[in-house]
């Protein structure tokens, strides 16, 4: 699609939040923030807990409606826009239709089967027949290695499980870009890394994503562009080096924390 | 006079000779709770919603009519309805007509509090996980917070139905003939005190007793069972475990097609 650039200048993010700003009450949460995402990259986010990586990423895909600022997703405007600009506004419910989103507490829903968790939307949302629905549901969790668990409930799988059903759930809805909010935080050491060679899999095929993670191995394997966050805005962003020769100091600060 | 006599001697041959005026009674008392139970059922869903929406006027308001409701005690209530209002007011409505009124809205009260405290017990992250995926909020709140709040509140509301029947009794003050009001008729004219009421106690505890049964028999409904590796023996359950059996079949043969997208090992 736009792979060829247009009258020699770059070729058009698929991403593009520009300015944001969003507040809960007095808590300034995000102040500024700018973030440009291409078709295939793989954006890396770390920073302390409560810096606001959760809300960036919930901008995106407008779970959180900034403030102010712009957010684009292939060239249309979805956010409130920057002060003095008038764009047309796409619907937030379309935009959500094209992102898919991981959360950190799984959230599949625990009243229906795995395959039932992957199908609801393709039959919701896209209007697809139930028969068809399942085959097409089937075969994402085949693809995250679980087709031998589609008539399980969430509660009867573990965290891991739970995590690549979810991800099947996102994948299905065949989006453009996939977010991920702390996928491996709240899982026990042994399954971390299942999840993560899912992921990294996924990367590996081009999907565009965007990543919120402390683990600084996928980082450095996979990340693009890496960007440490704190308090509202971002520090620092650079490729894989980064984890290895960080130059702010508060980077640097936070990465030792974490080893 | 033959009071004094009747009281001597327990007889409780008479509960049964007299079944059809206990029967009588029961059969409105059932018909009452069920009409008013569904109705507040109803309500208190709407009531529930509305005390829930954004807006600065109906939330407060539904408060109101939910603290209102709870405060007045239903005896009184029922008074007030049909006394106090629908003859003083000269509504054509009936005794029974009234009786339901009065349990209707009280229960909604109560129902709407428990539906609220359900519907907000759902995570707020199966709010987000279905609008994450393009679901509208209509279709989050049928799909997914609607299964999860209704099996959440059905112990209480199975409760509140238990209530429903017991509190369907009070009516008998304006004169609906449920089963305490032709229970007292029968003890007054015939000074069978004890059988009369011994006969009465015992319908009402086959009635809750009944309904707490039913309401058990539903929460076993709702347990989660996996058809591929649990024994299940319902017919619904094994040509569902066909079907899915068939669809995992479809899929690993359909998997060389193309290999290059798989994201797991086995
Ligand atoms: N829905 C919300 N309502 C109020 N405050 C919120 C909400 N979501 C996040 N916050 C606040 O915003 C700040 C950033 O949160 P979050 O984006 O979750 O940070 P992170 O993901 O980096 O830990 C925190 O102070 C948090 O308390
Ligand atoms: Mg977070």
């Amino acid at each position: 699609m736009s792979e060829t650039p247009t009258n020699g200048s770059e070729p058009q993010p698929v991403v593009r939040l520009r300015d944001i700003h969003k507040s809960f009450g007095s808590n300034h949460v995000l102040k500024g923030i700018d973030l440009t995402v291409h078709k295939g990259e793989h954006v890396v986010i770390f920073g302390p807990s409560g810096s606001g990586k959760s809300t960036l990423l919930r901008t995106v895909n407008l779970l959180e409606i900034p403030d102010s600022g712009s957010v684009w997703f292939e060239g249309k405007e979805y956010g409130p826009g920057v002060d003095g600009e008038h764009l047309p506004k796409g619907k937030a419910r379309l935009l959500r239709q094209e992102i898919g989103m991981v959360f950190q507490q799984f959230n599949l829903f625990p009243h229906i089967t795995a395959l039932d968790n992957v199908a609801l939307a393709l039959r919701r949302v896209k209007r697809i027949p139930r028969p068809e629905a399942e085959t097409r549901a089937a075969a994402y969790l085949d693809r995250v290695g679980l087709l031998d668990k589609l008539a399980a409930y969430p509660a009867q799988l573990s965290g891991g499980q739970q995590q690549r059903v979810a991800i099947a759930r996102s994948l299905v809805m065949e989006p453009k870009v996939m977010l991920f909010d702390e996928p491996t935080s709240a899982l026990d050491p042994e399954l971390v890394g299942e999840v993560l060679a899912v992921m990294r899999r996924l990367a590996e095929t081009g999907m565009t994503m965007v990543v919120v993670t402390h683990e600084m191995g996928f980082g450095e394997e996979v990340g693009d562009q890496n960007i440490f966050m704190d308090d509202g805005a971002v520090v620092e962003q650079g490729g894989r080096g980064i984890y290895k020769d960080a130059q702010e100091p508060r980077t640097r600060e936070f990465l030792r924390s974490i080893l | 006079m033959s009071g004094v006599l009747a009281q001597a001697t327990f007889r409780p041959e008479f509960i049964w000779d007299n079944r059809h005026i206990f029967l009588d009674g029961v059969w409105l008392t059932v018909r009452i709770a069920v009409v008013a139970f569904a109705l507040a059922t109803a309500l208190g869903l709407v009531v529930a919603l509305l005390r829930m929406s954004r807006s600065r006027i109906l939330g407060p308001i539904m408060a109101a009519y939910i603290n209102v409701f709870r405060a007045i005690p239903l005896l009184v209530f029922v008074l007030f309805v049909y006394y106090g209002v629908a003859i003083h007011f000269s509504f054509s409505i009936s005794a029974i007509q009234a009786g339901v009124l009065a349990l209707t809205l009280q229960y909604s009260a109560w129902l709407g509090e428990i539906f609220r405290s359900g519907i907000q017990a759902v995570a707020d992250g199966q709010r987000q996980a279905a609008m994450s995926v393009g679901m509208s909020r209509p279709q989050t709140f049928v799909r997914v917070v609607m299964p999860q709040a209704t099996r959440i509140v059905t112990p209480p509301t199975g409760n509140m139905f238990i209530g429903m029947i017991k509190d369907s009794s009070l009516v008998y003050i304006i004169g609906v003939p449920e089963l305490l009001r032709v229970s007292n008729l029968l003890a007054n004219r015939t000074f069978r005190y004890f059988e009369v009421y011994l006969g009465t106690v015992i319908v009402y505890l086959i009635l809750t007793t009944a309904v707490y049964f039913m309401f058990k028999y539903i929460e076993r409904r709702f347990q989660l069972v996996d058809v591929l590796t649990s024994k299940v023996r319902s017919p619904f359950a094994k040509r569902r475990a066909a079907r899915l059996r068939r669809l995992q079949d479809e899929v690993l043969a359909a998997r060389d097609t193309e290999p290059s997208v798989r994201l797991a090992t086995e």
